[in-house]
């Protein structure tokens, strides 16, 4: 049997790329379950979804702690969850990740198997749009073998119908493109990601005793949310604001879901990147053109 | 204005508006998200004298994920279908312990919040008994026309054609078959004091809503247009766009209706056609030419009846 | 002093919420709950009582704005019977999981269908998981001290938990009977004024019923069971300190005759005392018979219950619900379950009698009794009493 776990944002389709799997290998006769985990996050958000497959029946129905293999749809999300988690030592971490930014996955391989692609690029090219994720099942193909790539021809119908055509030449691409980087040392006792800061995620403080809790479960502290940082779902550019063309109306702080503009102590307006989601209203909205969405670098 | 005169409130300007905000960032909505966007407004409005109780759905879920919450404000969640009940109990709660000295702060706003689903269709029940009870609260409904919080199914706000997970398309179906409850207009037919349509693409019109509703006595319901990027197909970046289309189009006419007389302002001489509105959408986008016909003469129909409730209203005034 | 008078249950339960200078009562009519809210929206409308009665659309609103008004603080009641009850099934569980301190009367009625007014406890026995404090009364003396009683439980620190008390449909709730009616000035004495500081409150905001997934739910759920088992003590004081001032004594259970006894009923409710005029008819008649009245259903009083049968070797439990499908009834069941692993193992039926109003005698027990001496298995299910078969 082999465990897999997906990262990817919510709307990434990253459920989606658990379920094609698990559907093309019962085509093929194994066992497999796919599900996804469940919370009150949204789109842009964190989120994981859990694959199984196996040769046998699965009597397991229990979250993946030890995985085999992740599959990571938003290479975005190294910074922020920690990805590799009780990932097996020796196991494949299948990342999509544009080829100049591959260097920056190499302090990974020394214990784990890294498999990387371009999938948002093979989506473009394939799709037309940046949905990685029938692309990432390409490279998670080529880098474990598991199920042949045909054998998604069929889930991909009844999922995608007339766009299915083009998600399995994404997939196919993926495939081919994808390189394999064996693991390069000893596994080491502890990953890299262990030393970069989640303060973000919430995991982290949830767990109280019953006798600390307020009366009923009540939240005593007010606005304790801010401590839970949204900036980290941008997925399509941050805001830029051009004070020469500002009028400061104002109107971009008032068209904020987040409350995520503020006038700096220059009295210029601009955007809080621990909060901003990078939904773009603001700029779309600013009846001068002063701010525009600009693409972040990725770390 | 004339209509103004009967409702006296602290009106909010472009050049003075309150720095409250009743709720802090890192709620979990979706990037765009219309009804997070109205709601911070609207209490924006009313300030941090406030207490809210608010229905299950979207906002109840992205805004207290424990042990965090992003109110700075008290609230208070039970369930789905009886925000109204809730928020009835605590009015009447507040109004004993004042008359028994137990309390001084008479100035305290109560502000019931529900989302389509708990106001027009589980919630309407013990809304509609709140409303006839006369109970001092303002219902503020963030209408994003389906049950977002699980999955963008049907409601009865839903608007006609539109595809939700509930209504989808298929060779059988091409979306909702039934027309959109017309939610303010039964609310006003409680004939409470105070009852208008808002969207967060007019902030101050809304603030100044809430304001009102705030300031009279007896119940307040505003309807709140909530463009909803996710359920309704559409880049995020689109939902105040929307709601300014929804209104320039009439899909989603502004008024109010202020001790059961209609003013209806803000509407165009020139509205846009309706496919200007429906064009942003992929929830609309199989629509046929006749569909759009359907609905554009329904939209004219209903503004023609809205502007006749206003002349009427108009037309009895100064009367014995 | 109290002041004995002839009066409905209803109305001298109804008394006994004016007494506690409640601040908020939210009601809807249903039979046979409707004179106990008619006579508080009465002493409203007097002036006799000064707070807010919500006349609300439906049970589930009812027991909603509850909930409210406990958190804005206020001293609150409701009351309701059978598909009433039903209707504010969930928001129930909510009431005592927020840890909202209300009181609730239940003027207990049997469930449709067949839609039947009359009294049974199908409508309260599937609401026993809800978390509250839950009281059965006896007689109309006990309906009028346990609604005093219970707003001092359901209001102190340590509790802070919804209490209901049940009285039996007509039979008890529509009797006129004997009931001494304490003072206002007693009541005063023994309740001080409602001290629940507000929860919703702008200078104190705070978040009440959150979103809590796997990290918090179980520790929620503890504290609340922890603050029901917790509530027992609590409420041993509040008995004594009754029973000082009025001389009217108060425990989880009551037993009659327990002394030599070959047998004991177990019963609750108002026909308790038809149980124990049979008791006396049975000894009268050299059968050894005595009576387990339980007064606290939730928490379950077990050691009261396992000391006060020791050691009658036979025992025979009244349900007044039928649990289709189950082995037992569901005292039965609680019964049986205190006795499992237990030293002594005495024969234990269960029989479930009186649903929808069907007659309770003394006839009634008397079979009871006399079925299980002859000899019934402790093992067999449920003896359905009074069912025509043919």
């Amino acid at each position: 049997m082999i465990e897999i776990r997906f990262h990817g944002r919510g709307g990434q389709g990253s459920v989606t790329a658990a379920e094609l799997v698990a559907q093309a290998a019962i085509n093929e006769g194994k066992y497999a379950q796919a599900f996804p985990s469940f919370g009150p996050e949204r789109r842009g958000a964190p989120v994981s979804a859990f694959l199984r497959v196996s040769d046998s029946q699965i009597f397991l129905r229990e979250k993946i702690e030890a995985p085999d293999v992740i599959v990571v749809l938003d290479a975005s999300l190294i910074e922020l969850v920690d990805v590799f988690s009780g990932l097996k030592a020796g196991g494949s971490a299948v990342m999509n990740c544009p080829p100049h930014k591959r260097k920056s996955l190499m302090p990974w391989n020394e214990s784990y198997r890294l498999v990387t692609v371009d999938a948002t690029q093979a989506a473009m090219n394939n799709i037309g749009l940046p949905i990685a994720n029938t692309a990432m099942i390409g490279a998670l193909l080529k880098g474990m073998g598991l199920i042949k790539l045909d054998s998604f021809q069929m889930p991909l119908q009844t999922r995608f119908g007339r766009l299915a055509e083009k998600n399995f030449q994404s997939m196919t691409q993926a495939f081919h493109d994808a390189q394999i980087a064996e693991p390069s040392g000893e596994a080491p006792l502890s990953s890299p990601a262990q030393e970069l800061d989640f303060s973000g995620i919430i995991e982290k403080e949830a767990l109280m005793a019953w006798k600390s809790l307020a009366l009923g479960g009540d939240i005593l502290e007010p606005g304790n949310s801010a401590r839970f940082l949204t900036g980290t779902w941008r997925m399509t550019g941050k805001p830029v604001f051009h004070s020469d063309a500002c009028t400061k109306c104002g109107l971009c702080r008032l068209f904020c879901p987040e409350d995520a503009i503020f006038r700096d102590a220059d009295e210029q307006f601009i955007y809080n990147e621990d909060y901003c989601k990078g939904c773009g209203q603001c700029a779309r909205e600013c009846p001068k053109g002063a701010i525009t969405m600009e693409e972040e670098a990725w770390v | 204005m004339k209509a103004d005169k009967h409702l006296e409130f602290e009106k909010i300007t472009a050049k003075a508006l309150p720095e409250f905000e009743a709720l802090s960032p890192g709620h979990r909505a979706c990037p765009g998200c219309g009804e997070m966007l109205a709601l911070r407004q609207a209490l924006k409005g009313l300030g941090p004298n406030t207490i809210v109780v608010n229905a299950t759905g979207c906002i109840e879920v992205v805004s207290t994920p424990f042990p965090q919450t992003a109110w700075n404000i008290p609230w208070m969640h039970v369930a789905f279908e009886n925000a109204s009940a809730v928020g009835s109990g605590v009015e009447a709660a507040r109004r004993a312990l004042l008359r028994k000295g137990r309390l001084t702060d008479a100035d305290t706003t109560i502000v019931v919040v529900g989302g389509d689903g708990g106001t027009s269709d589980i919630g309407f029940q013990s809304l509609s008994g709140a409303l006839e009870r006369g109970h001092n609260f303002i219902y503020l409904c963030f209408d994003n026309e389906a049950y977002m919080n699980t999955g963008v199914q049907r409601s009865s706000a839903t608007p006609e054609f539109a595809w939700t997970t509930t209504c989808p398309l298929g060779s059988a179906s091409s979306g909702k078959t039934h027309k959109k409850k017309d939610l303010p207009r039964i609310m006003a037919a409680h004939d409470i004091p105070y009852v208008a349509t808002a969207t967060p693409a007019h902030p101050l019109d809304l603030m100044n809503k809430v304001r009102k509703g705030a300031a009279v006595k007896g119940p307040a319901f505003i309807h709140i247009f909530s463009p909803c990027p996710t359920g309704w197909r559409m880049p995020a970046e689109r939902s105040i766009e929307i709601a300014k289309v929804a209104v320039k189009s009439n899909i989603y006419p502004l008024y109010e209706v202020i001790h059961g007389e209609y003013v209806v302002k803000r509407n165009s001489k020139n509205p846009l056609p309706v496919s200007e509105y429906f064009k942003l959408q992929g929830r609309f986008k199989h629509l046929t030419a006749q569909d759009v016909r359907t609905i554009q003469d329904r939209v004219d129909a209903t503004m023609d009846r809205l502007l006749s409730y206003a002349r009427l209203s108009d037309d009895t005034k100064g009367r014995p | 002093m109290g002041l004995r008078t002839g009066i409905e249950v209803s109305l001298a339960l109804a008394e006994a919420v004016g007494l506690s200078r409640a601040d908020v009562i939210a009601a809807y009519p249903i039979t046979p709950q409707t004179h106990i809210v008619e006579h508080l929206a009465e002493m409203v409308a007097e002036g006799r009582l000064d707070a807010e009665y919500v006349a609300v659309e439906s049970e589930h609103s009812a027991i909603s704005a509850c909930l409210g008004s406990a958190a804005a603080g206020a001293r609150t009641f409701t009351a309701t019977a059978s598909q009433g009850l039903a209707f504010m099934h969930e928001i129930l569980f909510i009431a005592s999981s927020m840890r909202l301190p209300l009181v609730m009367a239940v003027a207990n009625r049997t469930l449709s269908s067949p839609i039947n007014i009359l009294a049974d406890h199908s409508d309260i026995m599937p609401e026993r998981d809800i978390g509250w404090v839950q009281l059965f009364a006896e007689n109309g003396q006990e309906a009028h001290d346990l609604t005093l009683q219970a707003f001092k439980l359901a209001e102190d620190s340590q509790v802070l938990l919804p209490v209901l008390i049940s009285l039996d449909g007509f039979f008890l709730s529509h009797m006129i009977e004997p009931v001494t009616l304490i003072s206002q000035e007693e009541a005063d004495a023994f309740l001080s004024p409602c001290t629940l500081k507000p929860r919703l409150d702008p200078a104190e905001p705070r978040t009440l019923g959150a979103l809590g997934g796997p990290e918090v739910y179980t520790e929620v759920k503890q504290q609340q069971n922890e603050a029901l088992c917790g509530a027992v003590p609590v409420l041993e004081k509040i008995w004594n300190e009754f029973s000082g001032q009025f001389g009217r004594s108060y425990r989880s259970l009551e037993t009659y005759r327990l002394d030599n006894a070959e047998i004991a009923l177990i019963t609750m409710g108002a026909v308790s005392e038809t149980a124990r005029s049979s008791v006396d008819q049975l000894r009268e008649r050299g059968i050894r018979a005595g009576l387990v009245r339980i007064r606290l259903w939730r928490p379950f009083p077990v050691r009261e219950l396992l000391s006060s049968l020791d050691p009658i070797p036979c025992i025979a439990v009244l349900d007044r619900m039928l649990s289709p499908g189950s082995v037992n009834g569901p005292v039965a069941l609680e019964v049986k379950s205190a006795f499992y692993q237990h030293s002594r193992q005495p024969r234990i039926n269960c029989f479930v009698a009186g649903l929808g109003g069907r007659e309770l005698s003394r006839r009634t027990f008397i079979e009871m009794v006399n079925r299980s001496l002859a000899g019934e298995s402790h093992d067999t299910p449920s003896i359905h009493l009074d069912v025509r078969h043919a």
